[in-house]
Parts: structure tokens; sequence; C-alpha cells
């Protein structure tokens, strides 16, 4: 904010008090002091974007909390002055009389309930139409309200951000443990920079109970302090426990400390069982720390283990708390610093590496900002359709009222008076379509929590707060304005002598329908635009279940096991151990095959490793990061359980173990890649510090789901690299979920200490992949589904109308022998020029708009030629059906009984 | 209808009390920060001036408007001081209290 020109509190504002306000140099003054504290906090401090902003939301709150409170002592006194005149009049009035807009607005409160209750079915109809708008639009508030608007849950959030690793070719890459310790160390702009494990080893609980796998992960000393997340017993880490060799300590969470041992408060300082070792509990976290879903365990990351040790091994997500005085650009340009020096010393692993800063809500929330804003958007279509369509109902209904209004105008009433009575009018029904919509919406967020998709952010913890309802509040008042305003004037301008003289029943409607063709126009064009964008969803989701996987998906199961690592440690007992339950699995009855992999496809984890030609070793840090690819572990039956192609070469055998020569698998991308036209059998790859050599190509999968690309990927035999932890595949013959029991005891009866977890079959991980895009087809159809039920009953009520209104033209023509297919002609032309003009518009909107859904959509291009045409073909059969009831009506139109009115 | 010479509630006290310790530079924003400052007592603008449009109207209270300041959007600020019926009304209400708290120390400091 320049320093010369004092800042502007918001206009809006400022026109709430004035409204609210008694006039008077009493009610000036309130303002001036508003507007005197507003300056001052806007110029309070010196980064003006953020105090700005702050300044406008604390006058709003301000001006709602004199509004509100002078607003209360108005209708107090108004109620006072009505009932008890008498009392009241040897006082003087408190303020300047302002006309006698207090007892107006009751008198025109008052009527309007009348009206409504002798006229219960258009009420009733209009509330209906909106609560049905209203209701959608604040589910889709709420979400977006709780899932993105919302701070995340963690002390000062503004005050965090992510620190990404990135290079030309890998923009947000994560960081490894030494040169998070670099920055850490050398870096004064954050209060603390803290790092967690990208992933989460499970570790094997023993003790009393039976054994149990528990997700784990490990996080800097400081992380919890970054977040300001304090334990509820005991302590969190010391920076001495980040030292090699320092004593197993463990931080467990609520749930955890709950499940297994029943809240007891004496857990902290006793030692438990893990992975063999003892750990001592040093801390409890609170109930509603929930930074990575599932974690129980929470161990300080060391100096000098495996996750740890090198520059290259990038295993940790970095983020930090800026210090009170740091900007974000100040903190990147010290980062930036540290690159460079981190580069000049460490070229081999920190050649073209340096860090990125970003918000941290950005980063954890960003991804369903854009998705749930276009959601919204759409969904505030409906509500414009229905507005239009209530428009419609009231304007019907003030033609019915012409005479009334007339005769009031004869009595002498302003035309602002009468303006303001049918406004009052429409902002009560649209209170009352607020709170309907209120209602809706509970009902409605209850459906998404239970329906909707599990990997939604923050999805349970949406709920309807004092935010949403403010929406839904401003958005009723919004809608009253947009259905009532035009209504009432149009119904406020006419010829009075005409009217007068007519009886009101037929006259002066030619404007008005222009208006009303307008409506119905509005709706279709803006029904299409939705039905496109739910067509264009639901193609893409057609495309995306049409994918191929790349394996056979039917009747597979998985379960993930671990080998207790105190009871197999050499090489040749863990492969003995995976080849002894891979034989008794195989030779369970109804089970036809059975193959082992560390990664499962579709949503797999992965790792990445770099691995080149050994004649072509990577000439800096660049094209090392370039030359990775995903890392998997199998077993010589996986291909074939998963009915994975092999294209050239050979499957796993078990002759590949322990001790043998190392051979890979290459899928076809990765063969592909660095042996384009020559044989890759037999040739060298370099990864794992040594050389492997390639005995086969397997056909391409959907490592990490359908809507993406093939990505590069070597096997390594499992029998001979001997992972502890693998993840069974089990392909059966009849139904996979009824051998579960079966497969649990076969393996505790191999080893009872081995936990198994993450059963599923293949069918419900692939469907659950498709969770999100499903979730978004459903909604927006069901948006679309709103609309057009609206819109075509909106059509139906313009024909309705029109065939009354032409009732006098109809009789004679039918009088004077025209057919009746001829009639009908008449009204359907009339219907459907406007069903095409608004397609037309819609049309030309959609193809418009429709890149904003590129994101969302698979395969399909927005502009799909074939989905259009569907959705307007649709749309006009659906309209075409809301004409014939009216058209019908006109058909059947008594010539006589017309005349004889006449 | 009599005019009722009740008590002054707790909110009209403080207020008062405030403008007299602010001597002649009292007006609705130094006033809520005077309460601030003084017992930490946060009270909402809206319900502050209607509070001073009630004393006013008591005749507690009097108000003169100033001359119209730039900073202020060029609104005027609305000055107060406490009239002698405020005056009159706070003491009568100390007095009150005191004649109450009278023989109680003994109580208080158990």
């Amino acid at each position: 904010m320049s320093q010369t020109q004092a800042p502007i509190p918001p206009k809006l504002a400022q026109a709430l008090l004035r409204w609210c306000l008694p006039p008077g140099a009493a009610s000036d003054c309130v303002v001036g002091d508003l507007q005197e504290c507003f300056c001052a906090l806007a110029e309070s401090e010196d980064y003006t974007g953020r105090s700005a902003r702050r300044a406008n939301r604390w006058y709003w709150t301000q001006a709602f909390s004199i509004s509100t409170r002078y607003l209360v002592r108005r209708i107090a006194r108004g109620f006072r002055f009505s009932r008890a005149r008498s009392a009241f009049s040897n006082e003087a009035p408190e303020y300047p009389s302002r006309g006698n807009s207090m007892t107006d607005l009751l008198k025109d409160l008052r009527f309007a309930g009348r009206l409504f209750v002798r006229n219960p079915g258009f009420t009733a109809a209009s509330v209906l139409v909106l609560a049905i708008g209203i209701g959608a639009i604040t589910v889709m508030f709420s979400l977006l309200n709780s899932v993105v608007l919302q701070p995340l849950p963690y002390e000062n959030p503004s005050q965090l951000v992510w620190m990404w690793g990135s290079s030309e070719t890998r923009p947000r890459n994560t960081i490894s443990a030494e040169n998070y310790w670099d920055y850490r160390d050398e870096s004064d702009a954050f209060e603390s920079l803290a790092a967690i494990l990208t992933f989460s080893p499970r570790v094997i609980l023993t003790g009393d109970d039976e054994p149990e796998r528990i997700l784990s992960t490990q996080v800097s000393f400081n992380f919890f302090e970054t977040l300001g997340a304090a334990p509820q017993i005991g302590r969190t880490f010391l920076l001495d426990e980040e030292q090699a060799g320092a004593s197993n300590v463990v931080v467990i969470s609520d749930g955890f400390w709950q499940r297994r041992f029943g809240a007891d408060r004496g857990i902290v300082g006793s030692p438990i069982t893990l992975n063999g070792l003892p750990y001592e509990v040093v801390g409890v976290l609170p109930s509603d720390f929930d930074f990575r879903q599932g974690v129980e365990l929470w161990f300080p990351l060391q100096r000098e283990t495996g996750f740890t040790t090198g520059r290259g091994n990038n295993n940790f997500s970095i983020f930090g708390r800026l210090n009170e005085s740091a900007t974000i650009d100040q903190a990147q340009a010290q980062l930036d610093l540290i690159a460079e020096r981190l580069e000049i010393t460490y070229p081999e692993t920190n050649d073209g590496w340096g860090v990125t800063l970003q918000s941290m809500h950005e980063v954890l929330v960003g991804g369903a900002r854009a998705s749930l804003m276009l959601m919204l958007g759409l969904v505030a279509l409906v509500l414009i359709i229905a507005c239009a369509n209530v428009a419609s109902l009231s304007l019907a209904r003030a033609m019915a009222r012409t005479t009334e209004v007339a005769v009031r105008f004869s009595l002498g009433a302003a035309r602002s008076r009468v303006v303001r009575q049918l406004l009052t009018e429409s902002v009560l029904v649209a209170l009352a379509g607020g709170l309907g919509g209120l209602a809706f919406a509970y009902l409605g967020l209850g459906a998404l929590k239970t329906w909707g998709p599990a990997n939604l952010p923050r999805l349970d913890t949406v709920v309807v707060d004092a935010t949403v309802l403010g929406f839904t509040f401003v958005v009723s008042l919004a809608a009253s304005l947009l259905f009532g305003v035009i209504p009432a004037l149009r119904s406020t301008r006419f010829s009075l002598a005409e009217t007068l003289k007519v009886g009101g029943t037929r006259g002066s409607s030619q404007g008005k329908s222009g208006f009303r063709n307008a409506l119905v126009v509005t709706q279709v064009a803006l029904s299409l635009v939705l039905m496109a964008a739910s067509g264009l969803l639901l193609r893409s989701y057609l495309e995306l279940q049409a994918v191929d996987p790349g394996f056979e998906t039917e009747r597979l199961v998985r379960a993930e096991m671990q080998l207790p690592s105190w009871r197999y440690q050499a090489p040749e007992e863990i492969e003995n151990a995976w080849s002894q339950l891979s034989e008794r699995l195989r030779a369970m009855p109804g089970v036809l095959s059975v193959g082992a992999v560390d990664q499962v496809p579709i949503r797999s984890g992965g790792t990445w490793n770099t691995i080149y030609p050994v004649e072509r070793p990577p000439t800096n840090a660049a094209e090392r990061a370039r030359y990775g690819a995903q890392r998997r572990f199998a077993s010589p039956s996986y291909f074939e359980t998963l009915g994975i192609p092999i294209l050239m070469g050979r499957p796993f055998e078990s002759t590949d173990r322990v001790g043998s020569p190392p051979v890979l698998v290459l899928s076809a991308t990765m063969a592909e890649r660095w042996f384009p036209e020559q044989n890759p059998l037999g040739k060298e790859l370099f990864v794992w510090s040594q050389s492997w050599q390639v005995v086969g190509v397997a056909s391409d999968i959907r490592e990490f789901g359908l809507d993406r690309e093939y990505s590069p990927v070597f096997y390594m035999a499992s029998n001979q690299v001997t992972p502890d932890r693998m993840q069974f595949l089990i392909r059966t013959a009849g139904d996979p979920l009824e051998l579960v029991a079966d497969l649990r005891r076969t393996i505790w009866e191999f080893d009872g200490a081995i936990p198994i977890s993450g059963l599923e079959t293949m069918d419900a991980r692939i469907t659950g992949s498709l969770a999100q895009p499903r979730f978004r087809m459903m909604l927006v159809g069901l948006f679309a589904g709103m609309a057009v039920v609206l819109a075509s009953t909106g059509l139906y009520g313009v024909l309705a109308f029109f065939v009354r209104q032409r009732v006098h033209e109809l009789g004679i023509r039918i009088a004077l022998g025209a057919s009746p297919f001829s009639v009908i002609g008449v009204v359907l032309r009339r219907g459907m020029a406007l069903v095409g003009v608004g397609i037309g518009i819609g049309l030309a909107g959609a193809f418009a708009g429709g890149r904003v859904m590129q994101s969302l959509l698979f395969d399909v291009a927005p502009t799909d030629i074939l989905t259009y045409v569907v959705v307007s073909v649709t749309l006009a059969g659906v309209s075409l059906l809301a004409c014939v009831v009216p058209a019908r009506r006109a058909m059947r139109v008594d010539p006589q009984e017309v005349l004889r009115v006449e | 209808m009599t005019k009722k010479t009740g008590y002054l509630g707790e909110l009209e006290q403080m207020v008062l009390l405030a403008i007299l310790q602010l001597e002649d530079q009292a007006y609705g924003t130094n006033v809520m920060s005077e309460l601030e400052s003084r017992v930490d007592r946060k009270v909402s603008r809206g319900a502050l001036y209607v509070t001073l449009d009630r004393l006013e109207e008591k005749g507690m209270l009097d108000s003169t408007i100033g001359g119209p300041n730039p900073r202020r959007g060029g609104r005027p600020k609305r000055f107060l001081s406490v009239t002698p019926e405020g005056v009159e009304a706070l003491k009568k209400s100390r007095s009150t209290w005191m004649r109450l708290w009278e023989g109680l120390d003994s109580v208080m400091e158990q």
C-alpha cells in the first residue's frame, strides 16, 4: 500500500453499515471510528497483501457485529412502536424518521405470509426448486470449505512450507537425509526444518498378543515441534536421538495406545518389542494428530542407517516453519546459496539439484482444489437454472396479480413501494428455500461421507459450520435478487388504464413473454453445459475402465507378509522361507498359481533406482537422475500367475538364487528405452554397484493405475536379492475371498510369527483406484439430472402458459377447421424453437468452456463430437416430452366454450 | 410512564468510568481500548455503541461532534463526556456496592 493514499475499507461493508445505522452525525462517527482503526490495521505491517486482507476481514466482522446490534434494536423498537404507540408518544423518537421502513417491512412480511398460505402450490414449488439448487451448492461449498479453505490443523499453518528437491527434469522430488541435515544446519530462515521418511515401513510388534505388523515412519527430532504438536503424555524426540547408535526410542499414536495398551499411562518409559528388539516408548501423541494416515509408530531418523546414508538416497519429505521475519522468497534465496555450495562440494550426487519452496497448504490440498472448484462452478449452474425456474413461476404469478397491482397504483401506491412488497416475497421464498437447502445439504453430506471416495483428503472433517451457514444465507439472498428483481420490475410496468379495462387476464403479455422465453433458453443452455460435462466424464470413465491393465485381474487375491527379522537373517534362510511358503500355498485346494512381488501393480508405491548399461555410465548428476527406473522384486512364478506375457527370453527360474549370476527381466518400455531395435538379451545393466545380465523382457503393465502411462520397470529375482517383505498374489479357481481363512491357517502353520496384512482382491484394488473419477462422474451426473428436470419443468410451465394465453386464438383456429395436429404443431414449434436456441447457446458455451475439464478427462477430448451429439439429442428428446402435455391440452381446446366467454 | 431510576449495568458503569478516565479525549475507539487495557474486558463494537446511545438517552452522557478528519474518510469524531447525572449515578452505584461489601472482608479472605 502506498504511503500517500489511505487504504479504503470494503465498500459493501460500508453500505451495509449505512443501511443499518440510524441516520445522523452519531452514526457518521461510528463509521469514522471504524475507518480509523481499519487504516491503522491495514498499514500496521510491511508485507501488505496479508495485512490488507486481514484488515478487510476485520472490517467486515465489525460491520456485521454493529449492524446486527442496531438491526435487533430497530426491530425491537419497531414492534414496540406498532404495538403501543400511545405509550411511546410522550417520548421523542430516537432518530430522525426515515419513513416508516420498519413498519412497512412488517406489513410486507405479514402480507407475504398471508399470500403464501393462500397460494401454497406456488410457494411449495418455488421453495422446493430453490432448496434443491441451494442444497446442492451448499454441499459442494462445505466440501470446498473443509477440504481446501480451512487452514491445516497445525499451529500457525501459514508459516509452514514444503521443500522440494528440484532439478530440470524432476521439479518436485524428495530429498536425502544428508542433504537435509546440511540445509537444516546452514539455513536460519526457518524456525525449524523437519524431515519425514516418505514411506511407512511396517514393523513387527511381538509381545503377549498375536504378532502385528504396524505402519511406522521416521522423523527428525523437531518434526512434532515444527507442526506445533505436543505429546499428550511423555515427550517427543531429542536431538541426541538422531545420532548413530543412540538408544532405541519410539513415540506411539493415540489409537495404538488405546488399542494395544488400553490407554495405560504407565506405558511411557516401558519397553515394547519391535522387530525383535526392545524399544522404549517415550511419548504418546494426541488423538487429533493425523499427519500421515495409518502410521502408529514414530521413530527418530538416525544417522548412518539404511534410509539416511547416501546423498543420492532421496528418502525424505522436508518441510519447515519459516521464521516470523522471513518470507518464502528470502528463505528460497538463502537455500539457493546452500544448494550451490552443495553442488560444488558433492558434484556426483548434487550437480543440477536445487530446492524449491511451496506453501504446505498448497502441497497437501492443492490437488483437490481444481476439481472441487470445477464442481462448485457446475453446481452454480444448477442453482442459476433453479432461479430461472422460480423467476418464470413468479412472473406467471405476477401476471395473475396484475389487477391487484393496478388497483394499488390507482389508490396511490408508489411503484417503489409495490416493488419492495414483491421483493419481500421473493426474499421470504428464498430464505425458506435456503432452509430447505440446508436440510438437503445435511442429508447430502451424510451420503457423501458414506459413498464418497476414501482418498479425498480430509473428507471426514466436512461439516456445516458458520462459514457454510453464512454462505448459504448469502446465496439465498443473491438467488432472491436473481429471480425476484426482474419479475418485480416488469410486473409493475404497464399501462394502468389498459389493464383495469381488460380485467387483467389477458393484458400486456407480449413484452413479458420475451423475458419468459429468455428464461427457458437460459435453462436449456445451462442444462446442456451440465449434460455435456457429465457426458464427457462418463465417456472418460468408460475409457478408463476399458484400459487393459496388462495382466489378468480375475480371482486374484493379495496377501502381504513380512518375515520376522530375528528368525530369518541369512539370505539362504529368507530364500528358503519364501520358497516353502509359495509351495505350501500352491498346494492348497482351489489355488491355481502363486506369485510374489514387493509392489503390487495399480496404485503401487514405487522404488526408483538409477540404472544404465555398463558401457554408458551417466556423465553428470542430471543425467543420473534421468536414468531412473522402477525396481521390482519378483518370484519365478510372478509373471505366469499374473498372466504377464514374456516377450523375449525367459522369466526367473528356480536356479536364479542366492549366489548365482545376477539377472534382470526388463519391461518392454524399459528394454525399448535402452536397446531400441536391438536384442536386449544378454546385455549388462549397472545397478546396486554391480552389473546384471538381462535374461528376459516382459510385457508392460499399469504399475501406477489405469490412467497412467507405462513406466520403465526392471525386475530382480526375489530369490536372488531375498527381501524380507513380499506381497503374494494367489490365483484361485473359485471366489478368492472364500480361501482367506485357509490362507491364514496355511501361513501360520508355517510360522505363527508372520503377520499378514493387506488382504484384498485385485478387482477390488482396481475398483478402488477408480473411486475418484467414479465419484466425480456420479456427482456431475446428478447435477445434470437435476438441471434437466428443472429445465423441462420450466419449459412445460412456459408452454402451458402460452396455451392458456392463446386459448382464444386456438379455439378460433379449431372452429375454422384446423386439424388437431396443426394445433399441436403450433405449440411444439414454439417450444422446440426455444429448445433449439438453448441447445445452440449451450453447445457454444460447453465448447468454449470445455478446456477447464481437460485435466479430469482420460483419453477423451473436451470437444468430443460424439458426446455433444448424444447430449443434444437427449436433451431435445426430454424437452419434446415436456412440450407434449401442453400441446395435447391445446388440441383439446373446446371452441364453443372459448367463444361463449367472448 | 415514570422513568425508572434503576442501577447502572456493569458495562454501563465500566463505560462511564472509562470515559471519565480519558477526560476530554474519550471517543468510541479509545473507550474500547481503555476497557481492554485497564481491565482486560473485550467489548464488541456493536455492544459499545448501543450502550453509548442508551446512556445518552438516559441523560448520563453528552457528546460533541468534532471536525472532519481525513484519516477517518472525512468523518468526525464523537467526543464523549459524562454529565452530572452520570456522575451522580456512578456515585450511587459505588455507595450501594460499598454498603453491600461492608463487613464481608473476613469472609472473602478465607
